[in-house]
């Protein structure tokens, strides 16, 4: 499904400006280094914070981890300026999503100084029911109003609160579940162990991951059993003669087995994927393509990844078109902080193949 | 003085080099053969009359008359490109007239979306400028074959045939012979790429100027 048909993001990160439009259920954004594509990943994320700041899938803030997750250090607290366009705090970030054709407007301002910072402007059927000033925001889960000149900030009675939250719920409520999936997350199994495994267990969805891994990367896969190790406990996989740690597994299977896990525990929503195609031999690009594809029919999931990786695009080409999903390639470019994407449908990422042309160098063009 | 940056683009795993270190920062323009040997040909062209061409690729649509795979390659192009000045196309009329070949090309074209304003002819109904609207680059065609020479088909090869008269290697008398350009080439000792690269080269300038004026009036796009 769709969830969200076009993002458009003003001054975040090295993005003065981007507007990404036509998104379909399975997007893919390729380009050069620092154009914009994680950033891109990341203004979504940081929207979903407006529904629900809990990471499901890290036990941690969400606007804590967009600051942490790139260098391993720092918190909105401390390094959020870092997220400004050239660290010019003088402006709002602005992130508009258009979902069911209604665009939905989050700010985030820098002088909000509460938790989850993402704003909302009201849509005119709560404008009108509730007479606000303008420059007046909804604040995360409309429990109340901020009012940008004054920086004053109301909160809602509950009820009011959650009559606002439902209107909203109709065009962005998929965002609450929203998933940020990047290389350090697949790199980490604590994250898988210690979030997702429960739910996973609790659904008999373990099953599923070792069917997966039997049939795309240890072919006598049993089982996965959480054990203790030490003065820890640790995910194992359960081989026919041996039972072997993850920590000891290849980088690919585990990273396959983190990636799955956390798709099969969220359904309705969005799915962000950064460099996914990291440590997979091409076998392995085939079995998340498969999983991508599976998860996006039966879970109902809308993703959108960026990665550098040829192969890794073919491959998911391929495996959405046979199974009739959606399949939309940006090539993403970025000049004076303006961010453009070009799209390319299958036909042209094979015509330029066939011309000699390296879709990833389409900036040449 | 000679062309520096015509760039081969296939085989890819070649030109990808070029890409990565940054020998190819943009492309002008692409210049689509019909086959390997086609782009062979024109480079030879370009070298022997020392044309400049510079941030050209060159490439090929993988051989035969592979009209719908010449066409969604414009067609991707046209799409997806932003930076393109001129995207030319030199393709064989076979066993078309001039006039009906670019009319199959276009209507192709139209059919995979590309919304063509006009076409008309730049040089003797043989090379073709077609106007897509909205886009600022120019899409030339230009097609090879010499009707006169009677030929079942009208190709590349027709304008070799002519070199080799105008060399006074070949007599006009040989051409009833033949039903086929390539069948002459063989038989003459003109059998395979690297001898035609070769009459290029060893040619007087002048004289391919006139065996090939059409795809020199093509490459005039690029200076």
């Amino acid at each position: 499904m769709v969830f969200i048909e076009s993002v458009e993001i003003t001054w975040f990160r090295g993005i003065k400006e981007a507007s990404i439009n036509d998104l379909t259920d399975v997007n893919v954004f390729l380009g050069s280094n620092g154009v914009g594509k994680s950033s891109i990943l990341e203004a979504i994320y940081l929207v979903s914070t407006w529904f629900n700041d809990k990471d499901l899938i890290r036990g941690i803030g969400k606007t804590d981890y967009i600051v942490y997750r790139r260098t391993g250090r720092g918190d909105w607290g401390r390094l959020k300026d870092l997220l400004w366009y050239n660290m010019d705090t003088s402006k709002d970030i602005e992130i508009k999503l258009t979902s069911r054709k209604e665009k939905l407007e989050y700010i985030v301002p820098y002088s909000y100084e509460s938790k989850p910072p993402v704003l909302l402007k009201p849509l005119k059927e709560i404008l009108v029911k509730y007479k606000v000033f303008s420059n007046t925001y909804l604040i995360p889960q409309g429990k109340g109003f901020y009012e940008y000149k004054s920086k004053y900030t109301k909160t809602f009675d509950p009820k009011i609160s959650i009559w606002i939250s439902s209107i909203i719920d109709k065009y962005n409520g998929f965002l609450r579940n929203t998933l940020f999936i990047d290389p350090l997350f697949l790199r980490k199994p604590v994250y898988l162990e210690r979030f997702i495994w429960s739910k996973l267990l609790s659904r008999r969805l373990d099953k599923r991951v070792v069917g997966f891994i039997r049939e795309y990367y240890e072919g006598d896969a049993e089982g996965l059993t959480y054990a203790p190790f030490g003065d820890t406990y640790m995910l194992f996989l359960n081989l026919s003669d041996t039972t072997v740690a993850i920590d000891s597994l290849g980088d690919g299977v585990r990273s396959a087995i983190a990636l799955l896990s956390a798709l099969l525990i969220v359904r309705d929503t969005v799915v962000l994927i950064e460099d996914p195609e990291i440590h997979q031999h091409p076998r392995g690009l085939g079995f998340i393509s498969k999983a991508l594809a599976e998860m996006s029919r039966e879970n109902n999931l809308q993703f959108i990844i960026s990665t550098q990786s040829l192969e890794f695009v073919r491959v998911l080409s391929r495996v959405c078109s046979e199974e009739g999903i959606g399949f939309r390639v940006f090539f993403i470019e970025k000049s004076n902080g303006v961010v453009e994407a070009r799209v390319l449908e299958s036909v042209d990422i094979d015509t330029l193949r066939s011309l000699g042309i390296d879709p990833r160098f389409l900036d040449v063009l | 003085m000679v062309l520096d940056t015509i760039v081969q683009l296939k085989p890819m795993e070649n030109s990808f080099y070029d890409f990565v270190f940054g020998k190819l920062k943009r492309l002008r323009g692409i210049i689509l053969c019909e086959g390997v040997s086609d782009v062979e040909v024109v480079k030879a062209i370009i070298r022997k009359l020392g044309l400049s061409v510079r941030d050209i690729g060159i490439t090929d649509c993988s051989g035969v008359t592979n009209e719908p795979k010449v066409a969604q390659a414009i067609a991707s192009l046209v799409g997806i490109a932003r930076k393109l000045e001129t995207i030319a196309l030199i393709i064989d009329a076979n066993k078309s007239s001039f006039s009906s070949r670019i009319e199959s090309i276009v209507d192709s074209l139209r059919s995979r979306g590309v919304n063509i304003v006009s076409y008309h002819t730049i040089y003797n109904e043989r090379v073709y400028k077609v106007v897509v609207s909205g886009k600022k680059f120019a899409i030339i065609v230009a097609i090879n074959g010499i009707v006169d020479y009677g030929f079942s088909k009208y190709e590349l090869e027709d304008h070799v045939i002519k070199l080799l008269l105008l060399e006074n290697v070949l007599g006009a008398n040989k051409l009833s012979m033949y039903t086929s350009a390539k069948e002459l080439l063989r038989d003459n000792g003109y059998a395979s790429i690297n001898d035609i690269i070769e009459l290029i080269e060893n040619s007087m300038r002048d004289h391919v100027e006139k065996a090939f004026n059409h795809i020199m009036v093509l490459l005039k796009h690029f200076q």
